[in-house]
């Protein structure tokens, strides 16, 4: 009986199966907490790396528990050593912003200069960082096929839709993660496969693809039907 | 830990099923290998999510072939593949014909590689495939009407364009069934 191409492929690909050599799973999940551990604490760093440089440079942190607020900081981007396992979402750095430096007084151009970077790099840390709990922005993910994925931010890059996954599954993901008002609109679509997401809007109708988003907004997913 | 257990198990049912099948696409394998196992670490770092996917394989595979036809990646892998010559000699008792079906799977364009894999390989339906890589299901047709046409020279039961395939291709595997399907006489009226 003569080989279909089906079997032939097969054999060809069964043989390439059995003789690679593959990395044990241990190997590839430490490589993937590295990347985790460097993603989720970048932020983090950058905010312990302000509040020492501010500390070095004298200025002044509002109210009384600045160095209270300065070691959890600090803690926080210790305990980043330890790779997270999961996307649990990570606790956000709690740093106090000063006022915005308004007098250079008897500063150096340089120092001042410090100043008022350290003042906006304190900023950024409280209002979008690794593990912020308030916001999030949704990606398309690049490197996916056919189902839209999509990143709460604000949760360690966690993917929210999948290949394959359910429409329970996709509202239960943006709900774990934060969202309080998910809903589905069908719109039509001559290109797309059914079901297939379009775009994530809000409840007036402009995309939130890309934005930075309160996790209250009212999401709505454009789903091709 | 029941997530690294599950993770762990995942990859060793699965992993060396996706080298033979990225093995398909790029004739490579230390290509193969190392896109694997790239796709695994990735999957790792969203496991939670993709563990509860009816078909996470399904997700690896397809991050895995985007992985092998990037570029730059292939570039990069040429060079790992060209250090790691040797590997390739492991391959080296393949019949003739098979040889020879390596070389004209690699002459045919990616995405009618792609497309020809994934139906006479991974055994999907056309309109698996069109959910898997994102085309419509003409689209899907055409590629592989044109990688068969492509693999004619070579591979007999491709000649005609023959029934077998007409029927296979109505004949939708009964995985993902959350998918939508056209119908199967559309099909295979449709088809090329």
């Amino acid at each position: 009986m003569p080989e279909t191409f089906s079997t032939q492929i097969s054999e060809l690909a069964t043989r390439a199966g059995s003789s690679a050599t593959l990395e044990e799973p241990a190997t590839l999940r430490k490589r993937g907490n590295r990347r985790i551990w460097r993603r989720r604490g970048g932020g983090a760093l950058l905010g312990t790396a302000a509040v020492v440089a501010a500390v070095s440079l004298g200025m002044t942190m509002t109210g009384s528990s600045t160095t209270t607020q300065a070691t959890a900081a600090a803690q926080t981007s210790s305990s980043t050593a330890a790779p997270p396992t999961s996307s649990t979402l990570t606790p956000r750095a709690q740093v106090s912003v000063p006022p915005m430096p308004t007098a250079r007084g008897t500063l150096s151009a340089t120092a001042w200069a410090h100043k008022v970077q350290i003042y906006e790099q304190l900023k950024d840390v409280n209002s979008f960082s690794v593990g912020d709990s308030t916001y999030a922005v949704i990606t398309k993910a690049d490197y996916y096929a056919y189902d839209v994925k999509f990143y709460a931010s604000a949760h360690g890059s966690a993917v929210v839709n999948g290949f394959g996954a359910t429409w329970a599954q996709v509202i239960a993901g943006f709900l774990e993660r934060g969202f309080t008002n998910v809903t589905i609109r069908t719109q039509a679509s001559s290109t797309l496969p059914t079901d297939a997401i379009i775009d994530v809007q809000n409840s007036a109708g402009v995309s939130v693809l890309g934005q930075r988003i309160p996790l209250t907004t009212p999401i709505v997913l454009v789903t091709a039907g | 830990m029941r997530e690294t257990d599950d993770f762990d198990a995942f990859y060793a049912a699965t992993s060396r099923r996706l080298v033979g099948q990225v093995f398909a696409m790029t004739g490579d394998l230390s290509e193969a290998e190392d896109t694997v196992q790239e796709a695994y670490t990735r999957a790792w770092h969203h496991w939670p999510s993709i563990s509860g996917y009816q078909d996470p394989e399904a997700w690896l595979r397809t991050v895995a072939f985007r992985i092998a036809v990037n570029s730059w990646r292939k570039a990069r892998n040429r060079l790992t593949a060209h250090l790691r010559s040797s590997r390739n000699a492991e391959l080296s008792g393949l019949s003739p014909d098979l040889v020879a079906l390596v070389s004209a799977l690699r002459k045919i364009p990616e995405a009618q590689r792609r497309v020809i894999v994934l139906h006479y390989l991974v055994d999907l339906s056309i309109d698996q495939i069109a959910l898997e890589i994102g085309v419509p299901t003409g689209t899907v047709k055409a590629r592989l009407a044109r990688g068969r046409r492509a693999l004619a020279p070579l591979v007999s039961e491709f000649d005609d364009d023959g029934p077998r395939h007409r029927a296979r291709v109505g004949a939708a595997p009964q995985r993902n069934p959350e998918f939508p399907r056209t119908s199967p006489d559309r099909e295979a009226t449709t088809h090329a």
